[in-house]
């Protein structure tokens, strides 16, 4: 039991930033990310014992933090769809939290910039997501995203590719809107 | 030519960015978490094994009373119908 402890504090002490950054660049939102972070570790205490070491314990926190994170965005999207008719309050709130986040890591002259990025990365698709977020904030290889996402390594690479052209895209439809602010 | 600089500055904007680092208490929160989740599944067994027990018992008495409840009846009710015979 209290080796049991030991490690649980060990690997919390290897893998808390990780989570908890990964956490904020999906959900985009400090107490969530806190939120999912809790989450994420409870799970890795439960499912210590089923853990299948033909993976890395990294490659399996990886994994249990995003399907937390994208369970969450998933939760709040239906409990946006299901309060449309309910308190517009919070509706609001919500669209204007997300859209107003600063990360606490990012250097205060590019915040604007990273707000707008962070923002039209909610417009790509799931894994489009998952595959920039991993590559271009985590640092991760592509082999070790593939690793990460269950896929082949050409896979990541056109999800990489898909997503960059996909956010200049939407940002060459942002630059009026912006340029006349 | 702006809106390209544009694009690639926002682009670009999240490099070199420093790890954000949760609260310290967050550790103590999670092991809370843990604590309040093993005790529920804990008390939850022993309410159960508690139930169980009670039936049993309750089950056994029943039995118990049932079996030997016969004779003695008999036996009381013979005694009370002696005693009510106040005039011979």
């Amino acid at each position: 039991m209290a080796d049991n402890a030991t490690l649980f504090q060990n690997i919390y002490n290897q893998y808390n930033v990780l989570v908890y950054n990964v956490a904020l660049h999906y959900i985009q939102n400090v107490e969530d990310a806190e939120e999912i972070t809790q989450d994420v570790f409870i799970s890795v205490y439960q499912n210590l014992d089923k853990f299948n070491s033909d993976s890395s314990l990294k490659t399996w926190i990886y994994r249990i933090t995003i399907n937390k994170s994208l369970d969450f965005i998933k939760y709040k999207k239906s409990a946006k769809r299901f309060f449309i008719f309910g308190k517009k309050s919070e509706n609001e709130y919500e669209i204007q939290n997300i859209s107003t986040f600063e990360h606490p890591g990012i250097a205060i002259e590019n915040k604007e910039n990273a707000q707008i990025l962070f923002q039209t990365l909610n417009e790509l698709t799931e894994n489009q997501k998952t595959a920039f977020i991993l590559s271009k904030l985590d640092g991760l290889s592509n082999p070790e995203i593939a690793e990460i996402m269950n896929t082949s390594v050409s896979s990541i690479e056109s999800l990489i590719f898909r997503a960059k052209t996909t956010l200049k895209e939407k940002l060459s439809n942002k630059f009026e809107s912006y340029r006349k602010k | 030519m702006e809106k390209e600089r544009f694009v690639n500055e926002i682009l670009n904007s999240v490099e070199n960015t420093t790890k954000a680092i949760p609260r310290e208490a967050l550790f103590q929160k999670i092991e809370h978490r843990i604590q309040e989740r093993f005790v529920s599944g804990k008390t939850l067994w022993l309410v159960a094994a508690s139930i169980v027990i009670l039936i049993t018992l309750n089950i056994f008495f029943l039995n118990e009373n049932l079996h030997s409840n016969t004779p003695e009846t008999a036996h009381l009710e013979y005694t009370i119908h002696n005693n009510n015979q106040l005039y011979r």
